[in-house]
Order: C-alpha cells, then structure tokens, then sequence
C-alpha cells in the first residue's frame, strides 16, 4: 500500500496551490461573498490554467481539495462550470458530446445539473417534472429548485417523468440535454443563502419548452440510473470539498494559535491543543476515506458504501472543524475568514444527498453484503 | 419563581413578537436593528426591562426579565442581545455615577442602544494598541465591538477606569460578522474623542463581574434560540414530505429533535426554578449554549436546502448560537469558573 501520490499529482497540487494563494485573496473571497455574486473572471482563469480538467479525475479531485482549502466560495464556484457533464461523457452521444462537451471544456460554456424539485431533495424518485413525447420532439413542464449554476450555466442536464411510475417509482424518468436560451425555460436567481454565496443557485419554471428528441441523453426511462451513477461521482467531489474545508481550517487554526500563544499562555494549554488534534484527526480520516473512494470510481469499480462514508465523513468533518475553530479563535473567529469557513462548510452536508441519505445507502449495502455472503 | 404576573407578562411579550417582531425579522438581519424596531420595543417598556423606574425604567424582576429575553430570542436573537446589551452590562456598569445615570435615562428616554465594550475580557482579542487616557480625550481603537449603531459605549480605558464615550461616530462601517447581524460589529476608533469616567479602578474586575452575573440572561437568550429553532424543525416535519411520508415519520428526525426538546424543557425549568446559586446559573449557561448550537444545527439540517436560505428564519439560529456562545460563553475561562465549584480549589489551570 503506498500513501503517496505519483510525482506529476504532487506537482500538479503544487501549481494549484501557488495559483490559490496569488488568486484567491481574502479580499476577493468576502467580495463575492457579501455581493452574492458568481466569479466569472476567475472561473476563465481557472480553465486557462487547465487547473481543472474534467479529463483527468485526479487532478480534478485535488484540486478541488485544494481550491477549497484556500476558499470554499471561490474554490467551488470555479471548479463547477463542468458540473453535471459526467452524465453526457457516461451516456450520451457522439453527437452530444461534440456539439456540447468541447465549448464546456473550453471555458465557452457552462454546464449545470438539474433534478431536484420544490417538494423533493432526497426522493429523487419524486420529481414532477414531465416531458410528452409530440413526436419529434418532447413538452416539458415543470419547476426545479436549488439549481447550482441555474441562473448561468448554457446547458443543463435535466431529469423529468417521461411515463407514469409502474410498481416502481423510479421508473420512467429520463435526462434531457437542456439549452438554457430555448422558449420556456425560465431561471430565477435565488439569493440570502447561508454560505457558498459565489456559486450561482436558482430555481427554475419550465413552461412548454419543446426539447428535441435528439437531447435525449441515453435512453428513455433510465434516467433514475444515470443520476444515481453521477450521484456515485460527485459524491466523491464533495467529499473532496469538505476535505478541503476542513484542511483550511486547520491551517488558519493553527496559525492563529501560534501567532496567539507568543502573547497569551492560554494558547498553549490542553484545552486548545486537543480541538487542534482532533480538527486534524478527522482531516487525515477524510482524506483516507476521499481517496479511497476516488481511486475505486476512477478505476471505474465504484463502490458506494465507501463512497457515501467519504461524503457524509468528510463534510462532518467540514462541519466539526468550523464549530471548533469558533472556540479557538473566540471573538477573532467571528469577522475573521473563518467566519466564511463556518457558513460554508454546512452545504456539504446538505447537497449530493444529505448525511441522512448518506447513512441510508451505507447500511443498505452492509446488509446487502452480509445477506450475499449466506 | 414563574407566577401569574410573569405568565401574564409571557404572553403579552409573545403576542408583541408574533404581531410586531417576528414580520419583520428577517429585515432586521439584512438591514440591522433600525431606530423604528428599537423605539417600538423601548414603547412596550422592554428596552429598559430591568433598569429601576427613576431612570426610566421598567423593573421587572429577574423572572421577568429572563422570560422577556426568552420570547424575543425567538424571534430575533439581536433584538435580544441588544436588551441585554443595556440591562446586564451597561446599566449595572454606569449606574454608579450620575454620568453614568444621566446616559441610561438618555438612552432610554430616546430609544438608542447602548454597548458595553468586552473585547478586553474576551478569548481570541487581539489587541490593537492600547487607550491613551487623556484628562478629558481618549484615543486608540477597539476592534471587534458589537453593537455597531450604539449611541453610548462603556469602555475599559485602558488604565484600569471604565468611561462612557457619548459618540456613535466612533464607529467604523460595518464589518460583516457571523452572528447578530441586526446588531453589527464594527471597529472602534477613537481620535481624540471625549470621554466620561463612570468608574475608577479596577475595569477589568468590573466588566468581568458583569460577565459573570449575566449567566441567567444569556441562558435565556440560548433557551430562546434553542425554541425558535426547534420550533421551526417540528413544523416543517411535519409537513415536508420525503419518499410518500412526513420528515416526522423517520427515527432519526423524530427521535432527534424530541430529545433535542426533551433537553431544553429540562433547562427551562432549571431557569425559572427561582433558587439558583452561583455554580448552578453557570452549570445552566454552559448547557444552553452547548444545546443552542446542536439544536440550531439540527433544525437547519432537517430543512435541507431550504434551512441554508434566510428566507425560512433557521440559519440565522445556527449564526447566533455560535456568536452568542463566543460573546458571552468564555470556552476557557468559563470552564475555569466551573472547575473551581466542581473542585472546590483552583483546577484547569496549568
């Protein structure tokens, strides 16, 4: 077993790295965080840098790590613009991905994911949203909320009821390759969130848009099956961002502590010292677990019982290690950036699947597996 | 002890927040704790809950108060601290002089807000340099401080004398804090500006015993956090719908947020229990702050995407849980206070 990361990954981490520190200054992350507003220059830089590319997981992976170790605003809003694209990579056409992928890639375009509605988040089973086949197109009608990217992405892969469920609820749903500018679509920009205000998030109306049957991503009613499988992939991303979250938080922890100890005792005592061992405990887990379950998807053997313990893990982790900064860094913490860490890091156990989803999945597949075992 | 008086006094303070505080919580968040709210609540006789009628105050007692603090919390968190603010810190701070008096009546009688500076006394403080304490001018800065549109600021000088500066101006715009946003943080930044000593010797003594006997107040301002968001948690399980049934029909949401209730009813009797020495108020402090912030994590997370919006009234709990316990909830030094009763000697100090 080797812990370390090849030489090109190592160095790869150091460029982002180097970028993070020179871009991402603690004035711009509370600009775009008190302005609520998505950071589309950096974003360009980010894909010019090639810092992230959806070519290689790996990269991808760390550097989001990274990115969010540095800001989690910034981090995650400039690695998101391919957002949702494993979908079309995984089940699309030649077509597909020709007309769509090269722009997204190239920083012309932007992508987004969208499936959950206003009554549902976790029963993705649930949604309304409906397309009737017209022939040679579909009618789709319906409303999506919580949308990343909603309001700014081209293009969105969008999950709708196709047929009525039979027995199984999950059945009949499909994904539909969406263009934000086609009639009918309408996006509304959804503003006074708690943290990872740069990201853009909207709800959005669909009203008789007419989406072509080529837009059809793979095939019709096994839509359900695409987005769990994507689920399974960025799931290991977000991990990946609370693992960030949390790496950045240890380091602003431990600063202010060393900074802090020349002029006051305190610092140096039990109390304080063991919220630091246990931040970095639970990062060095997450970080375990993150890898783990990257290296299974990117060897193309997910497994989603590791997979779930990495997201619900590392983003619990997020979450403990901005409560516990807050008692380290008393009144400093509350304007400090960390205040942007402690609101930030709460998304993580919210969105991919909530740490209660995550928890489902992870028993049902111990079970699962002690019951093929007999 | 509860009597009829203070129940009567409960659900005059509920029906002013349902009808007059909570509409307009969530303004008070965006845009602060504007002259018009503090004024409305000055008119009810909250502002100066516990201040003696002379100054122009309402005297409730210490029941009434904290029942007071209690049922706004749930509302509005700043709208609270904003009270207690005036009534803990400044009043008991500037009353032992006719300076100090004379601004408690000013305050009232105009409806303004008051702070108490307690960075000094405070973990993670980095000081900025010290006060120069003139004959009749200060100068220096004071980072961190709550309350940013206070009128009057009670302020430890620096050379051991705690003065009143009659000046908002001091104030510089607002930094963007993590909690009580209706109140604001800001930095202080005196040059020259004038000042009246309300105590002599001995400032740090004194604010930290006004720390120390606020215990009650800012538990019941952690009570109140602690019922607002629970509250808000139990509705919308029971109308939020998940794979066909209510949130309230899972184990972990039911279970969760009954025992989360199971334990605030417990410290809520502790509080109004009537009796409480020194080391029980502290016992009772740390508690409610401790269950402040996981019971405003949880209700937060049993909103799913809708808690991280302000709209839904329960990230603003999750912000001022934490920002409470930091302000008023020393980690350190309270654990030092409660060690010694634990201990009867000094312990936790190495």
């Amino acid at each position: 077993m080797d812990f370390e990361f090849p030489e090109e990954i190592v160095s790869f981490r150091e460029k982002v790295r180097e970028f993070a520190e020179r871009e991402f200054t603690p004035e711009l992350a509370r600009k775009f965080d008190r302005e609520e507003k998505y950071p589309d220059e950096l974003k360009d830089r980010v894909i010019r840098e090639k810092l992230v590319d959806p070519s290689d997981p790996w990269k991808t992976l760390v550097a989001i790590e990274e990115l969010c170790r540095h800001d989690p605003g910034l981090g995650i809003s400039a690695t998101v613009p391919f957002f949702g694209e494993e979908v079309l990579l995984l089940f699309g056409s030649d077509e597909q991905k020709k007309k769509y992928l090269e722009k997204v890639n190239n920083g012309e375009a932007m992508m987004g994911l969208a499936v959950t509605e206003p009554g549902g988040g976790s029963d993705v089973a649930g949604i309304k949203t409906n397309a009737k086949d017209m022939g040679d197109h579909y009618l789709v009608n319906g409303s999506k909320m919580f949308i990343t990217n909603g309001g700014i992405a081209d293009y969105l892969v969008m999950l709708v009821r196709t047929s009525e469920p039979d027995e199984k609820r999950h059945h009949g749903l499909s994904t539909f390759l969406v263009e934000t500018g086609w009639e009918g679509f309408k996006a509304n920009k959804l503003v006074g969130k708690l943290g990872v205000r740069a990201t853009n998030t909207a709800e959005l109306q669909i009203t008789n848009m007419k989406v072509p049957k080529e837009n059809l991503i793979g095939e019709e009613g096994k839509g359900f099956y695409y987005i769990m499988t994507f689920f399974n992939i960025s799931r290991v991303f977000v991990a990946a961002q609370g693992l960030g979250i949390a790496q950045g938080i240890l380091d602003r922890s431990v600063r202010f502590v060393n900074e802090m100890s020349h002029e006051d005792e305190g610092y140096n005592r039990e109390q304080i010292q063991f919220h630091l061992a246990d931040i970095a405990t639970r990062v060095e887990a997450a970080r375990n677990l993150t890898y783990k379950a990257a290296s299974f998807l990117f060897q193309f053997k997910p497994d989603p019982m590791i997979t779930s313990m990495a997201k619900a893990y590392a983003s619990e982790a997020a979450v403990f290690a901005s409560e516990k900064a807050m008692e380290i860094t008393g009144l400093f913490g509350l304007t400090s950036d960390l205040e942007r860490y402690f609101r930030d890091a709460k998304i993580t156990e919210i969105w991919e699947g909530t740490s209660e989803v995550e928890r489902l999945i992870i028993s049902r597949m111990l079970r699962k597996a002690q019951a093929g075992e007999q | 002890m509860v009597t009829e008086e203070h129940e009567i006094l409960r659900s005059t303070v509920r029906e002013y927040v349902q009808k007059t505080l909570e509409p307009g919580a969530l303004d008070i968040e965006r845009d602060g704790l504007g002259e018009e709210i503090r004024k409305s609540v000055s008119a009810q006789g909250f502002l100066g809950a516990r201040i003696s009628s002379d100054l122009g105050g309402s005297d409730l007692d210490e029941a009434g108060y904290l029942i007071l603090l209690d049922e706004i919390a749930r509302a509005s968190p700043s709208v609270s601290v904003d009270i207690m603010l005036l009534n803990s810190f400044f009043y008991p701070l500037a009353s032992g002089s006719d300076e100090g008096r004379d601004a408690v009546k000013r305050v009232l009688s105009e409806g303004k807000g008051a702070t108490v500076v307690l960075n000094t006394i405070l973990e993670g403080y980095r000081n900025e340099g010290e006060l120069m304490d003139g004959s009749s001018k200060i100068t220096g800065v004071r980072d961190n401080v709550l309350n940013r549109n206070a009128a009057m600021s009670i302020l430890d000088a620096g050379n051991g004398s705690l003065v009143l500066v009659d000046d908002a101006s001091v104030f510089s715009k607002k930094d963007y804090s993590l909690g009580f946003r209706g109140l604001g943080m800001a930095k202080m930044e005196m040059r020259g500006t004038e000042f009246r000593t309300v105590a002599g010797k001995g400032a740090e003594h004194a604010l930290d015993r006004a720390m120390n006997e606020s215990d009650p107040a800012v538990s019941a301002i952690a009570l109140g956090i602690i019922s607002g968001c629970l509250q808000k948690g139990i509705d919308y399980s029971k109308v939020r719908k998940t794979f066909g049934q209510p949130l309230s029909a899972y184990q972990p949401v039911a279970f969760t947020l009954s025992s989360l209730k199971a334990e605030e009813e417990l410290l809520r009797r502790t509080l109004y229990s009537g009796d409480l020495g020194e080391k029980e108020k502290l016992m009772l402090k740390i508690s409610s702050l401790d269950l402040a912030k996981r019971a405003s994590k949880y209700a937060l997370q049993v909103h799913g995407g809708y808690g991280y919006f302000e709209d839904f009234g329960v990230e603003k709990f999750y912000r001022d849980s934490t920002a409470l316990a930091t302000l008023f909830g020393r980690s350190v030094r309270d654990m030092e206070r409660l060690s010694h009763h634990i201990y009867g000697e000094k312990a936790g100090f190495l």
